[in-house]
């Protein structure tokens, strides 16, 4: 395996880290003026406290790691999302700011509560339309972008966008069913039932739409013998459906989470047959994209010693803060 | 970029890493620029805490928390601040190797001095007519300082063709300001030491009301040197390389203009709101044994104010909440 697949894996790596723990916590933010002021919307929010911000880690890795290790494309998808990368980032600064000064500054909770939905939405929207205008297909001429500012607007990239809505909303919704109890799990627990309706629907309607964008999608996944591989995801989607809502009913606390992120992981897996191995969509290949190989060892020396302590002390940080919030006091 | 060294150019005018990245991270410039922003840093907190505590004791000039946090910033002025200067002058003295445009800009000489360059403490810097205006000055001074030699030649922007001079103004004034409040720093930590020498570090009002003033004086002086370095290398992004005009990326000017001021909405809004919180929290004159800040979580330290949730105290706009508890 060459360094440029090792690079083009970490960085999928980060992102499906970002998806996987920054997805929950946005999906409180989207919820949550949907819960009770006070007691429902501080467990809520402390559900995510200690953990959010360590969740971020993985966007700047993401985005730092494509501008290390796949210079070029960076060059080229940066300026093509401007427009819902800086709104994700203004979002994210409201968000940020509202997990301390709802605490500091009483007088004014409704408006930092605001801040922190506010601030949520646009995020999660952002990256859903950020996505959907990369898989669209971005105009490259040469080795730059070719494109005008408002490229990224599509009724595709909107449906994407609201498709991410639904699909964070579910993973918060489940976050809060596991670490929560009494009224807010229950009215978790109903808000879970839904919003899987709902991201089913949304990825029916992307994953056809995504079909008719490239020839390359096309034949990805509908030519034979390869629609016998890949007809395994659907498939698969509709397993991890049942066994969510059985353990839904069965009422259990991590369970739904986890599938829930399983169908997530499904979505990706998708995405991977759709454009392997491209960095831009059907544009640049990663090879194509990639940094020089001294750059890349040099990286790679770091990442081996950073990843490691990254996922440790991620991982020790979800087991202190482990079980019920607000059942168990001081852990 | 400001020195670059150990690259290599690809066929397609892409900068490529050389042998090793090694030499690219410690480039000339690199020692001087860590050390000078680092006591920055220091100076700047330094000066903040001395603000805080000079302002705790011109109200109450026996709490022993703001005595013990005037006595450790004034230490911190008494030494940094000459160390800072010491080690803003050999950075000077690289930037004048290296960017030799940035320091005629930074002194304002638009002409060379063949028998020794005056030091230039105040002036216009007059770019169309090449010199600067109502100058005072100090003869052969400039040098000194640079050359360790009073009738040492020292050349001009003359010698800089026009198209790759920085703009002269900004990094003159810019210039001056970090150097001026560099000095006021030291003059501040000097005093401090006859204060303390005398007895009356706790006493001596004037010295307080100095200090309350240079709170910010650090902020200032970092942004105004960071303006020294970033508009003193202009016109180029990669020193000497990559010019700021060929660097820029594909975005219609709307675009970014639009996406500047919704950031300098958002930061103005978000850190007006911070900043005014932190002023209440120093407003608070500092006691031993400091409570614990109410019901509010200390989410950086990793404690979850769980606790305070179950029994009810902690939840804001929680009227039920409070009436059970």
């Amino acid at each position: 395996m060459d360094l440029t697949v090792i690079w083009a894996l970490i960085i999928a790596f980060a992102i499906v880290a970002y998806v996987v723990m920054d997805g929950f916590d946005l999906g409180i933010g989207i919820l949550f003026p949907l819960f009770k002021v006070g007691k429902d919307r501080d467990t809520a929010m402390n559900s995510i406290a200690p953990v959010w911000d360590g969740n971020e880690t993985w966007l700047v890795m993401g985005v730092g790691g494509l501008f290390a290790a796949f210079p070029l494309a960076y060059a080229i998808v940066l300026p093509a999302l401007y427009a819902p990368m800086i709104a994700m980032l203004l979002g994210l600064v409201f968000r940020g700011v509202a997990f301390e000064f709802r605490w500091r500054d009483p007088a004014h909770r409704a408006f930092w509560d605001r801040a922190f939905n506010v601030g949520s939405i646009v995020a999660t929207f952002a990256q859903g339309v950020a996505l959907g205008a990369l898989l669209q297909g971005i105009n490259v001429e040469g080795r730059s972008y070719a494109g005008g500012w408002w490229d990224w607007l599509s009724p595709f990239s909107i449906l994407t966008g609201v498709g991410l809505l639904v699909g964070y909303s579910l993973l918060g919704a489940c976050w809060l069913n596991w670490k929560t109890e009494g009224a807010l799990q229950r009215q978790a627990v109903t808000y879970a039932g839904r919003l899987c309706i709902g991201l089913l629907l949304m990825i029916g309607a992307i994953s056809l739409a995504t079909l008719t964008l490239e020839a390359q999608y096309h034949t990805r996944w509908l030519s034979f013998p390869g629609v016998l591989a890949t007809a395994q995801v659907p498939l698969a989607t509709l397993i991890v459906t049942v066994l969510f809502y059985r353990s839904l009913r069965m009422k259990k606390d991590a369970q739904p989470f986890f599938l829930a992120l399983a169908l997530f992981g499904l979505c990706l897996v998708g995405l991977g047959i759709s454009i392997w191995p491209d960095v831009v969509p059907a544009r640049v290949s990663i090879w194509e994209a990639a940094a020089p190989q001294r750059s890349q060892v040099f990286m790679l020396v770091g990442a081996a010693l950073m990843l490691p302590i990254i996922l440790a002390y991620t991982a020790w940080s979800y087991w202190v803060f482990r079980g019920k919030v607000g059942s168990e006091g001081y852990h | 970029m400001q020195t670059p060294v150990g690259f290599e150019m690809g066929e397609n005018g892409q900068f490529l890493p050389g042998d090793s990245w090694l030499t690219i991270i410690f480039n000339p410039s690199f020692p001087y620029r860590l050390v000078h922003t680092l006591l920055a840093a220091y100076l700047t907190t330094a000066f903040i805490v001395g603000a805080v505590s000079a302002w705790h004791l011109l109200k109450n000039k026996h709490n022993p928390g703001a005595r013990k946090m005037f006595s450790m910033a004034m230490w911190m002025a008494a030494i940094v601040a000459p160390m800072q200067i010491f080690a803003g002058d050999m950075h000077g003295l690289n930037t004048l190797e290296h960017q030799p445009a940035k320091v005629m800009a930074m002194e304002g000489h638009y002409q060379s001095h063949p028998d020794g360059a005056p030091l230039i403490l105040f002036g216009i810097p007059n770019s169309e007519e090449r010199r600067v205006d109502y100058a005072i000055e100090i003869p052969n001074a400039s040098s000194l300082i640079l050359k360790h030699d009073w009738n040492a030649p020292l050349a001009g922007l003359d010698t800089i063709p026009d198209e790759n001079e920085p703009p002269v103004a900004i990094v003159f004034w810019a210039f001056r300001i970090m150097v001026g409040i560099g000095f006021l720093m030291l003059g501040v930590g000097i005093w401090s030491l006859i204060a303390r020498w005398r007895g009356k570090l706790y006493e001596w009002s004037s010295l307080h009301r100095l200090a309350l003033v240079m709170g910010p004086s650090g902020l200032v002086a970092v942004l105004a040197g960071w303006v020294v370095t970033e508009v003193g290398r202009q016109p180029f992004t990669i020193y000497g390389l990559l010019r700021t005009a060929d660097s820029a990326s594909p975005l219609d000017a709307p675009a970014v203009a639009a996406s500047l001021l919704a950031f300098v909405v958002v930061y103005f809004a978000v850190f007006g709101m911070g900043v005014w919180y932190l002023l209440g929290l120093m407003k608070k004159p500092p006691e031993a044994h400091e409570p614990p800040l109410g019901h509010a979580p200390i989410r950086s330290a990793g404690i979850t104010p769980a606790a305070q949730v179950l029994s009810g105290d902690g939840a804001i706009g929680d009227v039920t909440g409070r009436e059970k508890a």
